[in-house]
Order: C-alpha cells, then structure tokens, then sequence
C-alpha cells in the first residue's frame, strides 16, 4: 500500500483530492495538511510515499516546501495547483525543485471538478511515483 | 483601492479575533471556577482551534506578539487534548491571561496596525509552564549518534562533525530558544550549526564531480570522494536530515572496491547527484552561504558533458520525426511520450543544469511536452519549431562543457514560450468563434469589470470561458457571482456548499482571498438561478453570514463603509424589510432570505445601542399611554363642563357669552382628547412595528441550530442500529441571535430522546407495517409573535402506562392520583427531573436528564412544552417560544436605592403583608399567603448573602414561582413595568448568584437583571443553611402535578 500525503490550504481541495487518490485501492491517504510548515512537521513525524502539493498556501507555500522536504523525506512530490498551468514559471519552478509531476487544477484554487476533469492524470501521475505499473 | 480592502482586512482581523477570544473567554472562565467537571474532549477542542485560529489569523498580518502567544497557548491545549497534561485551574487562570493579552495585542495591533510585542512576563511563564511539561522528555533529537567513531579525518570532514557535533550537543537549548523565540526555523533550529555545517562541506563537495570521471580509477580519488561523502553523510546525520543521509549512502554503496564506475553504476550516480545538488541547494539557500553546490556544478558539467550532448541529440531526433509524422506527437502518441521522457531525463539526471537558465529552458520544454502528451495542449508548428531552436541553442561547444546562456536570452526565451503555449491552449478549442477574436474578447472582459467583476478574477479565465460568460451574462440568461468562502470555518458547510456550487452553478474559477490568510476562497461562479433563490441557497448552508458572502455582479453598489473600528459586529441586510409576521403554516415558503445582497457589517454595540434606545421609547409611550389614558379628570372635563353649562343654564343668571366660551371649552377639549389618542395609537403601532424591525438586526434563521440535528441523528441512529430520515424546515421563521445557543441543548435532548425511545429498530418497524427508515422532522413556524417548534417522529409513541409506573417509583406522583391523570398529563411527567423510562441506561440517553434538560431550557427562554403522542404512530413535541430573548418584560424595583429588574415570567403577584401575616418559622421569614406559607427575603439580603428578618412589614412584596417553587421578596418600591434589552454581560459577572444579565436605561443608568432560577436555588440554599424547620408548602397551590411547567408564558 503506498501512502499519500495531501497538502493544500483548503480543505475542500483536501477532501476532493483525497477522494481521487481513494478511489485506487493501492493508495491510502495517510496525512493531510494546510500548508508547508505543517507537511513538514507530519512528514518529520512519519514519512509518507507520495505527497500531493498546493502550490499556493499560507505560512509556508508549496515551492519552499518542496525544498525543504527534501532534506527529510524520500516521498515523491506531486504539485497540483492552479498556478502551475502549462508552461507557466510555477510549474518549471517546481519541477526544477524535484517535483515527480506538476498538474494544474482546472478551475482555480478550489477546483471543485477536479476530479472530473485531472483525476485520471493524478493518480497515473501518483501510480508512476509509486512504481505501481499500469492503469488504475 | 487598495487602501480600502487593506482597511477592510484589518476590520476583519479585529472582528474575527475578537469573536474568537469572545469565545474563550467565558470557557476558561468556567474552567477555572469548577475544575475538573465539564471538561470533555470537545471543550478542549474548541479552545484548541479557536487559539489555532487566532495564530493563523495574527500570522498571516504578521502579528508576531499575537502569534507567539496564541501558538504557545496553542500548544499547551494540544498537549491537553492528547491527554499529556491537564487542563486544571491554574492552566485555566494561565490561558485567561493568555486571553487578556491576546485581547491587549489585538487592540493595539488593529489601532497601529503592525505588530505589538508580546509581554515578556507571560512569554517566560508560556514557556515555563510548557517545560515544565516537557521535563522527562529530554534527549536533544541526534544525541545518539553523537558519540559514534569516526574513521576519516581531515580539515573539512572534521570541522563538518563538529559543527554537526555541537549543533546536536545544543540541539535542547536551541530547540527549547527557538520554540520560546520566533517560529522554529524550517530547514533546521539551529542556525548557527547548520551554516557551520554548509561551511564545513564546502571544500569537500565538488570532489564528488569526480565519481563520474574516469579519474576515480585512482586510489587517492576515491579516498577524496569517500572522504567527502561521509563529512556530508555525518553531519547530516547529527543535524537530522535522513534523507541527505540516504543520497550519500547510495553514493557510497556505488563506489567501487577498485577501477571506476560501470555504466549502470555510473548511471545512477549520476542521478544520485543530482537528488544530492538539490538538497545542498536548499541548505545554501537556508544559510545564504556557499556549500560548493556551484564548483559542483561546474565539475560535473565538465564531467557529463558527454552524457548531456547525446540527450539532447537524441531529443532533437524524435523531434525531427514531427515534420513527417505528426500523429504521432498526438495525445498520447509515441514520439510525444519519449520526447517527454527524454526532457525529463535529460533535467533530472544533470544536477549541474539545478542553477542554470539552460535548465529552465530545458524544465520549459518538458512542461510543454508533457502537457502535449496528456492533451492539454495542441503541438503547433510554432511550439514544436521553438523546442527544436531552443535546443539547438543549448548545444556545448565542441569538446567544451555547457556553457550556460544568459540571462537576458533565456528571459527572451521563456516569454516566447509563454506566448506561443498561450496559443496552443486556445488552439484546444476548435469551431470557437473567439478565435483570435480580440476585439470581442477584450469588449466581454470589459462588459463584466463594468458589472463589477473583479478583473483579476477574469485574467483566471482562458478566452474561451471569457466570452462564454461575458455571452451568458449579457443575454441574460446567466447571472455571474462572487462568492468568497472561508472554507476552513466548518467542514460540514464547506461540503455543502460544495453540492450547492455543483447543483446550481459552474465555479469558473476560485483564488485565494488576496491579503487574507489564505483560508479564505473567492469563486467566481455563473448561474442560472436568480438572486433571491442563490442568497437563499448560501443563508441555507451558512445562516449565520460568517463563512459565506456572495456579490452578484450587476447588482447596484451600495457601498457601505465602516470607519469605527469594529468591535462586535453582526451582519444586517441593510433595508429591514418589515417584517410581516405570517403564520408559515403549509405555504412552506416562509419569508425568504433577505433579497438585496448588501450586506452591512455593524458594530454589535450599534445595534444594541439602538434596540435599547427603542426600549426607552416604548417605555415613554407607555408613560404617555398613562397621561392619555390614566388621566381621568381631562378625559372626563369636556363631560363635566357641558353638564357644568347645563346646570348653570337651570340656575339662569348667568352670562350667555360665558357660557358660550366654556361650551366652546368643551368642544376643543373633546377634540384634543381625541387627537391625543390617535397620535397615541399612531405611536404605538409605529413604535411596535420599529421594535419588532429592530429585532430584525438581531435575528438569524432558525436554521441555525437546526443545521446540527440531521448529522447527529444519523450518527445516534447508526449507532443503535436503527435508521432515521431526518427532515428540516425552518420555514424561514429567525430567532434572536441569544436564542441560538440556548436553543440547541433542548432540541439536542429531544432529538435523542426520539431516537432513543420513539424510533424502532428497523425489524420491529417492518413487522408493525411501518417502513424500516423513520422519519424525524423538526419544524419551525410563527405564530404571531411566537416561535413553534415541533420534533414530531414517526416511532412508537409515548408509553402512558409505563411512564406513570415509572413516576410512581421515582415518588413523582402518587399511586392513587396517577391513575386520574389524563394521558397528556403522564406525558409531561417525562419532563421532571431525574424520570426516565429506559430500561438500560445508554451512553446517551437514559440517564433521566435529557427531557428535563428540556424543560429548563426552554422555561429559561419564556417557552412551553406540549407532548402530544399516538400509540404506534409516533409522538410529536411542541415548543412555543418568545421571538426574542433579549427583550426581557420586566418588573422594575428599587431596592436600598437601587434598581433591580425582575423577570416577569416569574412574576406571580404583587402583594403587601400585614404585619399579622408575617411569621419568622426557625429563622426564615414566612408570610401565609392563600393559606399556604411562602419564605419571604429582603431582595438584597438575598443577593448579598445576607439574611434576618425584614426591615419593615408594610413594604411590597413580589411574589414569584416557578412552577415548583414561591418565594416572596420584599423591595422598598415598585417603579413600573417595562421591557428592557438585556445585554450580555461579562462571565465574570454573570457567574454571581441571582444575575442573569444587565440591562442600560435610556439614561445611561444600569439595571442588573435578576435570574429568576438562581434565586430559587438561592432561597433554597439559604433554607437548607436555616435550623431544622418545617419543609414550606410551596407548591400546593399549583397545577396538579406541582404546577410543571404550566403557566410560563411572559
């Protein structure tokens, strides 16, 4: 069972994301978190397999804390957030900082239809950071 | 503009700050006056999230004193929630001061608007009190591996170990400085041993360029790179980083015995390298100091440029495959998926390019071709030609390592980027007529700014969704909204509007509520649904306005600035509509939510101003009503002057001019009089319909409590195994905002109680003929000025039988006279105290408090209780209850020169004893009053503690009851009677004995409101403290089953 951590501010985000990954039986979501400093306190507490990060948040945004969870987690990073369209500096940034995969949200920072529209593309994305072959 | 949301933010902070500490405050307070009791896991929690939510809030203004303290407070409830520590007195009487300065803070900081350092005093007692707490838990974090031997030595590797060495000796200290200082820091508390660290490794870290080379086939090299592996590989160790610690172990199982690295070795070093470039990077750019990471780079690029050629030659290959076929660049078409892959590769594996502008243009192409390959963007001709020229500009020099372009030139680049993938986006949708439509595109975008559309909310919108909305909006079939939500305030409303955003709209985008903490969305939503339907929908899932508000774009702009510095405000709709009291009877609509979507934020005190003002007012008329009314001799003089002129007529003699006049006289008068009534009718309706428009400003939909009873049906249900349809309708009908919270515990208690007794298990349903799911419905409606509650289930109904065995046990009523009772009597036996008709007693009912729980509950609001059951068919409870519990209809008493306020749901009557009728029985004054004995108190002895007999006989005396009890209390006068707007008043004082609240007159003067229950328990304790005595018969005289409950109404 690989497990996930979710990070992004709003908490309908969370559950929507949460529920996209749930839906594979070999993801379990383990941790949940509201922004950068919080992902990095559970991760210190116990490591996870996969972390899917907001980009924008409060206190601590997802870029810092792709850099800083580096140093303390072997967990793949898979940004998923509204400022990381196609080509935009957000998602080179965040790829150049090691993220496995960047995928935008597609309507804005609470994309309520995420699912519908970036589910199939995240868990591949999570499948393939997992080592896991095939479709879900 | 900008000054203007930055004020509004501020306001918002003080409003949201101090409703949160509000909050607190009371609880703590009651915390600390009984310990122990009462505190449950949800108390904690709440005082938990509500010092979480203040930090959130102070850090996001970046108010370090308020963070610093809430995050200490914060803590020290996090520990009592898991249970570490207790949450006793003293820590109660800690967070109370916690509390005070978080009030001071805010005060302050909303005033100066910047931070205000926290006082120095409560930190050090902050800390304190969390180390004492973490005595026992010592052991700095690495102090394990701090003594292990060391094998190699060396300059750098040495100073790397003792940095990390002394970093993991001070890592208490450091921790406990940085826990009581500023927000530990991210990376590493430590400061100061992680920069001696990146110092440390500096000189060892380009060496490992070396591991890729052919040089490492000799001895000293490897000695070299082993060297540097481990310093970087210890020190990470002792400062705590697993990760650094991993990529160097993987580094140094690579390493061969002799000779250099094979492919597949070399391979994966290379990776690892890059994995270990990116983490030194986060070092150095925590420490602002060089850790080698650049030498590295240099190294390594010299090392790979080999390596890096080929990828790149090998991607421009696939590329080239485009000019012939096409397809397969397709949504998952070959050529696209290895182009992406070989991008990927090519960034990831050379850890040189981490810092170069050649790598972001290299990280650019991927992104574009991975977005290609999932179909999120069209490969046009134009993309695919930039990939390839970019490319090719990021070819090394022949034999020479990568030299990396600059800055300018890749600037250029990644804006030719951008253009081009902006074209490729729209180029996803065909048969649009936007193409390139500019003029159309730029002329929609205006027409919705103009509406009042936030443009920054539209440049979220690709051109499609622009002149699709613009479209929708402008032919009227659509209305666009903003809504912000500040999602974090409660899961449940989140999820619900959630459905709602689903079911009634399309959110074409959502930001993050720009300058508020970031838990805080903005939506851009368009619907079909009109105005009032949308307000509902939104009052529906968040009635009281603190998560949800919404701005319909086109709507008139009434803007409404608040200067005061907002201390308490309450959301009004700012035009009152009068209110007609309807009877929300089978018409189902109610009155709807308020129509305009301007939303004023008031200062509370405003409001209460005002209402209180508007109670003075009908107290004038009042007093006018009495100089209209209570005058007998004006509305009399017309009469008697006729007769006056009549009998001076008889008498004859008299002057005819004279009579005349006063014939004249009492014409006029007759006219004044008549004037005087209708203006006083005209004032007295005007002034009901003003005071029943001022409770508007304080009423929230009765939805309010109701929204918390399906959820915690269904979860009692569940766990009896038992199923239930919960169905909700408040009708529109909105109680006083005071009402709320004392409105829940009842209907709390009554929903479980229906879950408990009424509903049956599924199978005893389905043999009863009865679908397996029941059904619960909760109910409100307006009766005149009365609020109807109903909870009526479909279950089994009350058993009358059962409940008069039961209350003959419990000695509620006599054997022989519960035989006479009627059913609807032994139904209102479940409400005495301590009855119960469970057989086992369960975790949530059945311990005989929940339906008396009730009663009190609803007597407290002025209310009655009617049950009304059907064997079989279910059972239905009915409340009645004042619209407002802020208007209190008192009695006004002056009593040693002060002035008291006396409920006058309690009042039963006045009376003055003779001096015959008062006896002192064992020290209690008593007065025989309707041939039973009544205690009769001084009012103010009875407050203050005192006691003794009274200081005169001849003086009124209020007679009051609550159903069970009488007692009577002397006052030195009866001022009058009038209705008063009770304010809440501080816990501290409200916790004294006998005061239920406060009142302010028109003149500014105070009037303590007595609680009429309290003096009952007070009497009774004074009673009890009195010599032996015989019990007073107090409730003889009322109701057969001691009066519950029956005649309460104000």
């Amino acid at each position: 069972m690989t497990s996930v951590m979710i990070v992004d501010d709003s908490v309908m985000m969370r559950s929507v994301i949460a529920e996209i990954v749930q839906a594979d039986p070999d993801f379990n979501v383990v941790g949940r978190a509201g922004n950068g400093c919080e992902a990095l306190e559970k991760l210190r507490a116990s490591d996870c397999d996969i972390v899917l990060l907001d980009i924008e948040m409060p206190r601590m945004d997802g870029l810092e804390a792709l850099r800083h969870l580096r140093l303390i987690s072997k967990a793949k990073v898979i940004v998923v957030s509204s400022s990381a369209h196609a080509g935009s500096r957000t998602a080179v940034e965040a790829r150049r900082e090691g993220a496995f995969a960047v995928i935008p949200k597609p309507s804005g920072t609470v994309s309520l239809d995420l699912g519908q529209k970036k589910g199939h593309e995240i868990l591949e994305a999570c499948r393939k950071a997992a080592g896991l072959s095939g479709n879900a | 503009m900008a000054v203007d949301i930055y004020q509004s933010l501020w306001q918002e902070f003080a409003v949201e700050a101090g409703e949160h500490l509000d909050r607190l405050e009371p609880l703590l307070v009651g915390i600390e006056a009984g310990p122990a009791a009462g505190i449950d896991a949800t108390l904690v929690a709440t005082l938990f999230r509500g010092m979480h939510s203040i930090k959130g809030m102070a850090a996001a203004l970046t108010l370090r004193g308020m963070e610093r303290v809430s995050h200490h407070a914060e803590h020290l409830l996090g520990e009592v929630r898991d249970g570490r520590c207790v949450l006793d007195a003293a820590m109660a009487g800690l967070l109370l001061e916690v509390v005070d300065e978080l009030k001071r803070l805010r005060e302050q900081s909303v005033r100066i608007r910047a931070d205000v350092p926290a006082s120095e005093g409560l930190m050090a007692r902050l800390t304190a009190a969390r180390g004492s707490l973490e005595t026992g838990k010592s052991g700095g974090p690495g102090a394990k591996s701090a003594g292990e031997p060391l094998e190699f030595g060396g300059a750098g590797f040495g100073a790397a170990v003792a940095a990390a060495k002394e970093a993991a000796g001070k890592g208490a200290a450091a921790k406990a400085a940085a826990d009581g200082g500023a927000e530990s820091h991210p990376v590493h508390p430590d400061h100061a041993a992680l920069g001696r660290y990146v110092e440390a490794i500096r000189p060892r870290l380009p060496a490992l360029a070396k591991m890729v080379g052919a040089e490492l086939e000799a001895v000293p090299v490897r000695a070299t790179v082993r060297l540097a592996l481990e310093a970087v590989r210890e020190g990470a160790r002792l400062l705590g980083f697993p990760e650094v610690v991993r990529t160097t172990e993987t580094l140094s199982a690579l390493m061969p015995l002799e000779g250099a690295l094979d492919y597949y070795a070399r391979e994966q070093a290379i990776d690892a390298l890059a994995v270990l470039r990116r983490e030194v990077a986060t070092l150095e750019a925590a420490t602002g100091s060089d850790g080698g990471g650049q030498e590295l780079d240099a190294a390594l690029n010299a090392a790979l440029t080999t390596d890096y050629n080929a990828r790149r030659r090998a991607l421009l290959d696939v590329l080239a495959r485009h000019d012939h076929e096409p397809k397969a660049f397709a949504k998952g078409g070959t050529a696209i998926l290895r182009a992406t892959a070989l991008a990927g590769d090519i960034y990831n594996h050379f850890a040189f390019l981490y810092n170069a502008n050649a790598g972001r243009l290299l990280l650019m192409i991927e992104d574009a071709l991975g977005h290609a390959a999932r179909g999120d963007l069209v490969l046009t001709p134009e993309l695919i030609g930039l990939v390839r020229k970019t490319l090719t500009d990021l070819a090394p020099a022949s034999g020479k390592p990568l030299r990396d372009i600059d800055p300018a030139r890749s600037a250029e680049t990644l804006a030719a980027f951008e253009a081009v993938l902006r074209q490729a986006e729209s180029a996803l949708f065909p048969g649009q007529s936007i193409e390139e439509d500019d003029e159309t595109l730029v002329a929609g975008r205006q027409y919705l700014i103009e509406l009042g559309a936030t443009p920054a909310m539209l440049d979220l919108l690709n051109k499609k969704q622009l002149c699709e909305t613009a479209e929708a909006v402008s032919g009227g079939r659509h209305r666009l909204w903003e809504i912000t939500a500040a999602l974090e305030e409660a899961e449940d409303k989140a999820e619900r509007f959630a459905i709602w955003l689903e079911k009634h709209g399309r959110a074409l985008t959502s930001r993050a509520t720009p300058g508020v903490s970031a838990l805080s969305f903005q939506f851009l939503v368009l619907t079909a649904e009109d105005d009032t339907a949308v307000l509902s929908g939104l009052a529906g899932i968040d009635p009281e306005g603190r998560m949800l508000s919404a701005r319909r774009c086109g709507a008139a702009l009434a803007t409404a600035s608040a200067p005061l510095p907002v201390e308490h405000a309450i959301k009004v709709p700012v035009a009152v509509p009068a209110q007609v009291l309807t009877e929300a009877h089978g018409a189902g609509q109610g009155a709807a939510a308020p129509v305009s979507s301007n939303i004023l934020r008031v200062p509370g005190e405003v409001v209460d101003h005002f209402l209180s003002v508007i109670g003075e007012m009908v107290m004038v008329g009042s007093m006018l009503d009495d100089a209209v009314w209570g005058d007998d001799h004006r509305s009399r003089l017309p009469a008697d002057l006729r007769r006056l002129v009549k009998e001076m007529r008889s008498h004859g003699g008299a002057d005819p001019a004279h009579l005349e006049a006063l014939n004249r006289l009492a014409v006029v008068q007759d006219q004044r009089n008549r004037d005087l009534r209708k203006a006083r009718e005209g004032l007295a309706s005007t002034l009901g319909r003003l005071q029943d428009a001022a409770l508007e400003l304080r009423v929230v939909p009765v939805e309010t409590v109701f929204a918390r009873l399906p959820r915690l049906a269904r979860d009692l249900a569940a766990s009896h195994g038992k199923q239930v349809r919960v169905e909700v309708d408040g009708r529109g009908v909105r109680i006083d905002k005071g009402m709320v919270d004392q409105l829940l515990d009842p209907l709390i208690h009554m929903v479980r109680n229906a879950i408990d007794h009424g509903i049956e298990l599924p199978e005893e349903r389905a043999a009863a003929g009865k679908a397996a799911v029941a059904t619960l419905s909760v109910r409100a409606g307006q009766r005149e000025n009365r609020v109807v509650i109903e909870v009526a289930d479909d279950g089994r109904g009350l058993d009358a039988e059962a409940i008069r065995r039961r209350a003959v046990e419990r000695g509620l009523v006599g054997d022989a006279t519960s035989r006479l009772l009627r059913d609807s009597d032994l139904y209102r036996l479940i409400l005495a105290p301590g009855f119960s008709t469970a057989d086992t007693v369960t975790e949530t009912s059945g311990r005989g408090v929940g339906m008396d729980v009730v009663h009190t509950g609803v007597n407290r609001l002025g209310g009655t209780i009617d049950i009304q059951s059907e064997p079989g068919r279910g059972a239905v409870i009915t409340l009645r209850l004042p619209l407002s519990a802020a208007i209190q209809d008192v009695l006004l008493v002056d009593v040693d020169g002060r002035l008291h306020a006396i409920p006058v749901r309690h009042l039963l009557e006045l009376t003055r004893a003779k001096p015959d009728q008062i006896q002192l029985v064992h020290g209690q004054t008593v007065m025989l009053l309707h041939g039973s004995l009544l205690p009769v108190f001084r009012l103010t002895a009875l407050l203050d503690g005192g006691g003794g007999p009274l200081p005169g006989s001849e003086l009124p005396i209020v007679v009051l009851g609550d159903g069970r009890r009488r007692l009577g209390l002397q006052v030195d006068r009866v001022v009058r009677r009038q209705e008063l707007f009770v304010r809440d008043i501080h816990p501290r004082v409200a916790a004294i004995p006998g005061i239920g609240g406060a009142a302010l007159l028109g003149d500014g003067k105070v009037v303590l409101i007595i609680d009429g229950a309290d003096l009952f328990q007070l009497a009774e304790d004074r009673e009890r403290s009195v010599p032996v005595r015989p019990a007073p018969r107090v409730s003889a005289a009322r109701g057969r089953l001691g009066g519950r409950g029956h005649g309460k109404s104000p």
